[in-house]
C-alpha cells in the first residue's frame, strides 16, 4: 500500500528527474544553438515572411514512399490573405549534418555544419517564419541561449549578494539587520518595471546589443537578490539558535568561522531551491522587458520581442506559430519549478531521495 | 501606435510667420447659403465610433491632442473649415471673406440667424471674445501660436454685429486656413468665467454637460469617464440640407473609448461600433470577409500624411537656444558627424534601403514608398519630379567609394580615416511597426557594410532626446501634417524650426541648401499667387529630396472601415478622417 509520504517522495524523485532532463535539453540547445538550428536567427527571407510551419511529407505526388521525410518549396500566392502553396514538382529531403550558414562554435571555432537542413531554395521552417521571414525555430533555440545566459549571470550576481547580506544581518541582528531589511523592503516594494525603464533611459544610447544585455542582467539581479536575502536571513536567524551553532560559539569559534563552516553548509539546499525558483522569474523579467521593446535590441532573438510581434488578434489567429516562444517560456519555467521541487527535498533531513 | 505622433501633431500646425507682401486675394465662399450639399435622408439613430483615448477637456481652445480636438470639433463651430476632401477652405460661420491687398487684413462676413446650442444668438462679439481669450498669453492656448507673429498678436475688430476684421502684424498667404482650428466660444457663458480668471477650469471633464454650449452640430449629453462620450443632436444647429431639413441627421454620436486597438477591431467586428478609423494594415484581411458579405465597407484612401522617416543627427557641438558652444562637448562623435554631413553618405543610405520590402513586410502592401518631403496624398502641393532613391546597392556603394569610404573583405565599411562605419539608431519602444522597420533597415545597411545598433526608448524619453538633449546618432520616427498648406510645414523646413530635427533651432542656416529652403519658404509665405507658391514649394521639395536630411521611407495608407449603410461618409486624409463632416452622416 502506498502511503501519502512515499507517494510524495516518489513524485519528488520524478520532479527532480524530469527537471534535470529538461534542463539538460535546454542547456544543450543553448550551448549548441548554432549547430542545432538550420538557419542563422537573423537571416531574413523577405519572400517567405509569415510562412506556416513546413509540413513533412513521406509520400510524393507519384505515390512513392520515402524513408526520409521531405519538404516542398513554398510560394506566396495571395499577399492579401498570406496564402502559401507548396511547389510540388521538386522534393527536398531533410539532410543531417549539412553545411549551411557559417557560425562560430562557442564563439571561437569557425564552423558550417548544422544538425539538419534542406537544400536551397527550399527552406525548412519547423515552426514557421516570422514577419521578416526569419526562422522561428532557430530564433527560439537561440533565444534559449539568451534567456538562460541572462538568468544564469543574474543568479551569479544575486546569490552571493543575498548570501552575504542575508547571513550577516541574520547572524548579527541589531541595527544592521534593521537597516538591511528596510533596504530589502524598499527593493521589494519599488515598482521594478518603471525603475528599469528609467534606468534604461539613463544609460547611454550608443550601446552594442551585448552591452545592453549586460546592463539588463545587472538590473534584473539588483531586483532579484532582495527576496532571496530575506529567506537566507530567516534561515540564519533560526540556525543561530541551534545547539551546534551555540556549541561552536562556546568552543570559541570566530564569527566568520561560524558563518562559513557551520551556517553556510546548512543553507545549501535553501539556496539551490531558491536559485531554481528564481530563474523563471529572471527569465520572465527579460521577456517582459523585451516584450515592451526595452530589452534586448534587434536582431538578437529574444522570446519577449518575438512574442511582441504577435500582439494583435489578427496575428494570433492567422499566424499562431509565432506564439511558440510562449511554449518555450512555459517549458523552461516548468523545468526549473520541477527542479526546485525536487531540490527542496534536499532541505529535508529525513529525505530518502539521495 | 501613434503615441509618439500625437503630441507632435499639434506642433505641425504651428507656424512661424515672417512676411512682407502686397498682393491681393479675394475669395468668396458659397455666398451665404446655409445649405449642405448633403442629400435628403431620414434622420435618427445613433452612430458609434471607437477612439483610442478619451477627451482631456471639452474646451477646444486649450486642448492640444488630436483625440480631444476631434471630439470638441463636433461640439464647436468655426468660421472657416478646410474641406477635408477637397483640402480647400469653405465657409461655415463666415459666409464670405476677403483678404486685403496688402495681405494683412482679413474681413469675414458672419452668418446671420445662427444660435448657440442654448438658443442664444451668435454675433461678432463672440468672435471678438474668442480671440481675446486666444490672444491672452496667461491662458496659453495651443491654438494661439499661428496667430503670434514674433510676439505680436493678431487683432480682431468688430465692424458691425455680423462682420469682423482680422489684422495680422504681417501679411500671410493662407490666413483663412488658420481659422479651421479656432472654435467660436459663447461670450455670454464664458466671459464671466474668463473675467474671474478661471477660464482653464471651465468646461473640464466634470462640468455639467448642459453648461457646455457651442455652435457645432452636436452637444454634449453625457461623459462616462474612461468609457464613452455621448453627443446628442443640437436642435439649434444652423446648417440645413437641400430640402431645408435641419442637420445633423444623427440623433446621437457616441465615442467609445477603447485604448487597445484589438478591442477596437473586435468591437467593430461584433457590430458594437460603426466606424473604425484608422484600420491597421494587418487587420484588413480580418475585415475583408465582412466586406465580401456586404456588411461593411473598407476604404483605402492611399498614402496618408503620416510619413515614416529616419534621419541622422547633424547637430554640431552647439546647444540650441543658449547658442553657446560647449567647450569639449560634442553631441555627436565628430568622426560620425563627418559621415552624416556628407550628402553622398545620406544618399547612399537612402539607395540602400529596400522600401518595397518595408511596404510588403511591415505594412502588408498598404503603404507607398516615398522619397520626397510630401506624401503623394497631399494632392495640391506634391511634387512628383523630385530625385528618387529606388533600391540600388551598387549605386549606394559607388557613392560611398566616391566619398572616400572603402571596403575591407568580411569587415565592412571603413571611412577615409580607417574607422569602421557604425551608428546607433533610436526609435520608440513597444511599436511593432517601427521595430520591424528598424530590423529591415539594419539588415539593408549591413549589406552596405554598415553596422547599425538599435535602441528603443519609451516615447517621452525619445521625444526629449530628439528635442532637447540631442545626443543621439540617428532616429527612426514619423511625421504627420495637420494641414496641407506649405506654411504648415515651416517648423520642419525652416532652419529655425523646432522640428527641424536633424539640426533644430539654428541661429543661422548651417548649410547653403538650408539657407535656400529658408529663403524659398519665406517667399512662398509672402506670395499670394497659388501657382507661384507651388513653384517655390516644388523647389523646396526638390532640394529636400536631393539632400536627404530626412530619409523618407514610406507613407502608410489611411484605411477606414465603416458599416455599409452609413450615408455621406467622406473619409479624408486630414484629421478627423471620418467625423469631419459628422453633421451630414446618416443611416440609409
Amino acid at each position: 500500500m502506498m502511503t501519502g509520504k512515499t507517494f510524495a517522495n516518489l513524485s519528488r524523485r520524478w520532479s527532480l528527474f524530469w527537471g534535470l532532463l529538461l534542463l539538460f535539453v535546454l542547456l544543450v540547445c543553448a550551448v549548441f544553438s548554432d549547430f542545432m538550428t538550420p538557419y542563422d536567427p537573423t537571416t531574413q527571407n523577405r519572400e517567405l515572411y509569415l510562412a506556416p510551419p513546413s509540413s513533412l511529407h513521406f509520400t510524393d505526388t507519384e505515390g512513392f514512399r520515402h524513408w526520409v521525410p521531405f519538404v516542398y518549396a513554398l510560394q506566396l500566392v495571395d499577399r492579401e490573405r498570406m496564402l502559401y502553396v507548396e511547389e510540388r514538382s521538386v522534393i527536398y529531403p531533410i539532410r543531417f549534418l549539412v553545411p549551411g550558414e557559417p557560425y562560430r562554435l562557442f564563439g571561437l571555432f569557425p564552423c558550417r555544419t548544422h544538425l539538419f537542413g534542406v537544400d536551397g531554395p527550399a527552406r525548412i521552417f519547423i515552426l514557421g517564419s516570422d514577419g521578416l521571414g526569419r526562422d522561428v525555430f532557430s530564433r527560439i533555440v537561440h533565444g534559449a541561449r539568451l534567456s538562460l545566459a541572462v538568468a544564469g549571470v543574474a543568479l551569479l550576481i544575486a546569490i552571493p549578494l543575498a548570501l552575504v547580506v542575508g547571513s550577516v544581518s541574520g547572524y548579527y541582528g541589531g541595527p544592521f539587520d534593521f537597516t538591511c531589511m528596510r533596504v530589502i523592503e524598499l527593493f521589494l516594494a519599488l515598482p521594478a518595471l518603471y525603475l528599469i525603464i528609467a534606468l534604461r533611459s539613463a544609460l547611454p544610447l550608443s550601446l552594442a546589443p551585448e552591452q545592453v544585455l549586460f546592463a539588463m542582467v545587472i538590473v534584473i539581479a539588483l531586483f532579484g537578490w532582495a527576496s532571496m536575502a530575506r529567506i537566507v536571513r530567516g534561515a540564519v536567524l533560526s540556525l543561530r539558535e541551534r545547539e551546534f551553532i551555540l556549541a561552536a560559539i562556546a568552543l570559541g569559534a570566530s564569527d566568520p568561522r561560524v558563518i562559513f563552516r557551520h551556517i553556510w553548509p546548512n543553507l545549501t539546499a535553501i539556496i539551490l531551491t531558491q536559485a531554481a525558483l528564481s530563474v523563471p522569474g529572471f527569465i520572465l523579467a527579460e521577456v517582459t522587458l523585451s516584450y515592451l521593446g526595452l530589452g534586448v535590441p534587434e536582431p538578437l532573438p529574444s522570446w519577449g520581442s518575438m512574442l511582441a510581434s504577435v500582439g494583435s488578434v489578427q496575428q494570433l489567429g492567422s499566424f499562431w506559430w509565432n506564439l511558440a516562444p510562449g511554449a518555450a517560456i512555459f517549458i523552461t519555467s516548468l523545468a526549473f519549478y520541477l527542479l526546485a521541487e525536487g531540490l527542496s527535498d534536499l532541505a529535508d533531513p529525513h529525505s530518502q531521495i539521495l | 501606435m501613434l503615441s509618439v505622433l500625437r503630441p507632435l501633431l499639434g506642433c505641425f500646425c504651428l507656424l512661424i510667420v515672417v512676411i512682407a507682401n502686397s498682393n491681393c486675394d479675394r475669395r468668396k465662399s458659397d455666398g451665404g447659403r446655409s445649405t449642405s450639399t448633403a442629400q435628403q435622408h431620414s434622420s435618427g439613430n445613433q452612430l458609434v465610433i471607437s477612439k483610442s483615448a478619451g477627451p482631456r477637456t471639452f474646451n477646444r481652445l486649450i486642448s492640444a491632442d488630436e483625440q480631444t480636438n476631434s471630439i470638441a470639433d463636433c461640439l464647436m463651430g468655426r468660421l472657416i473649415r478646410i474641406n477635408r476632401q477637397t483640402q480647400q477652405p469653405e465657409g461655415e460661420l463666415a459666409t464670405a471673406w476677403q483678404t486685403s491687398s496688402d495681405g494683412k487684413t482679413l474681413i469675414c462676413e458672419l452668418r446671420r440667424d445662427v444660435k448657440f446650442s442654448d438658443g442664444h444668438p451668435f454675433t461678432a462679439d463672440d468672435v471678438v471674445f474668442t480671440f481675446q481669450v486666444l490672444n491672452d498669453s496667461s491662458i496659453g492656448s495651443p491654438s494661439s501660436d499661428p496667430f503670434d507673429f514674433d510676439g505680436q498678436r493678431t487683432k480682431v475688430e468688430k465692424l458691425d454685429s455680423h462682420k469682423v476684421r482680422f489684422v495680422f502684424p504681417a501679411p500671410y498667404a493662407a490666413a483663412e486656413r488658420l481659422l479651421d482650428g479656432i472654435p467660436i466660444l459663447p461670450k455670454h457663458i464664458l466671459e464671466p468665467v474668463y473675467l474671474e480668471g478661471k477660464f482653464e477650469q471651465a468646461w473640464t471633464l466634470s462640468t455639467p454637460p448642459e453648461t457646455i454650449v457651442g455652435l457645432g452640430p452636436f452637444k454634449l449629453k453625457e461623459y462616462v469617464a474612461g468609457q464613452r462620450v455621448i453627443l446628442s443632436r443640437n436642435e439649434h444647429y444652423w446648417k440645413t440640407d437641400k430640402a431645408g431639413k435641419r442637420l445633423p441627421y444623427l440623433d446621437e454620436l457616441i465615442i467609445s473609448i477603447d485604448p487597445d486597438r484589438n478591442t477596437q477591431l473586435l468591437k467593430f467586428q461584433q457590430g458594437e461600433t460603426d466606424l473604425l478609423s484608422p484600420v491597421n494594415a494587418d487587420d484588413v484581411p480580418a475585415l475583408a470577409a465582412m466586406e465580401q458579405q456586404g456588411k461593411i465597407k473598407i476604404t483605402d484612401l492611399g498614402p496618408s500624411m503620416i510619413r515614416e522617416i529616419f534621419w541622422f543627427n547633424l547637430n554640431g557641438s552647439i546647444k540650441p537656444k543658449s547658442g553657446q558652444p560647449k567647450s569639449g562637448h560634442t553631441l555627436v562623435d565628430p568622426v560620425k558627424l563627418r559621415w552624416f554631413k556628407d550628402v553622398r553618405f545620406r544618399q547612399a543610405v537612402s539607395y540602400a534601403i529596400d522600401r518595397e520590402a518595408i511596404v510588403r513586410l511591415v505594412f502588408s502592401g498598404k503603404a507607398s514608398p516615398q522619397w520626397g518631403f510630401l506624401s503623394p496624398g497631399d494632392r495640391l502641393w506634391f511634387n512628383p519630379e523630385v530625385k528618387k532613391y529606388p533600391y540600388n546597392l551598387d549605386r549606394a556603394k559607388s557613392l560611398l567609394v566616391e566619398a572616400g569610404f572603402h571596403y575591407q573583405i568580411d569587415k565592412g565599411l571603413f571611412d577615409p580615416q580607417g574607422q569602421p562605419v557604425t551608428f546607433t539608431m533610436i526609435t520608440n519602444a513597444g511599436n511593432t511597426i517601427r521595430q520591424k522597420m528598424s530590423a529591415l533597415i539594419q539588415a539593408d545597411l549591413a549589406r552596405l557594410g554598415i553596422k547599425v545598433n538599435l535602441a528603443t526608448l519609451e516615447s517621452r524619453a525619445l521625444l526629449s532626446t530628439i528635442n532637447e538633449s540631442l545626443n543621439y546618432e540617428a532616429c527612426l520616427l514619423a511625421i504627420v501634417s495637420g494641414d496641407t498648406d506649405p506654411t504648415s510645414h515651416v517648423n520642419i523646413l525652416s532652419s529655425r524650426g523646432i522640428t527641424h530635427w536633424w539640426h533644430p533651432q539654428q541661429t543661422r542656416p548651417a548649410t547653403d541648401w538650408e539657407a535656400r529652403i529658408d529663403d524659398l519658404m519665406k517667399r512662398q509665405m509672402n506670395t499670394l499667387n497659388p501657382t507661384e507658391r507651388k513653384r517655390l514649394f516644388d523647389e523646396v521639395q526638390a532640394i529636400f529630396a536631393e539632400q536627404q536630411p530626412f530619409v523618407f521611407l514610406v507613407s502608410r495608407h489611411l484605411i477606414v472601415a465603416s458599416r455599409a449603410d452609413i450615408g455621406n461618409l467622406k473619409p479624408a486624409l486630414l484629421p478627423d478622417f471620418v467625423l469631419w463632416n459628422c453633421e451630414e452622416l446618416y443611416w440609409r
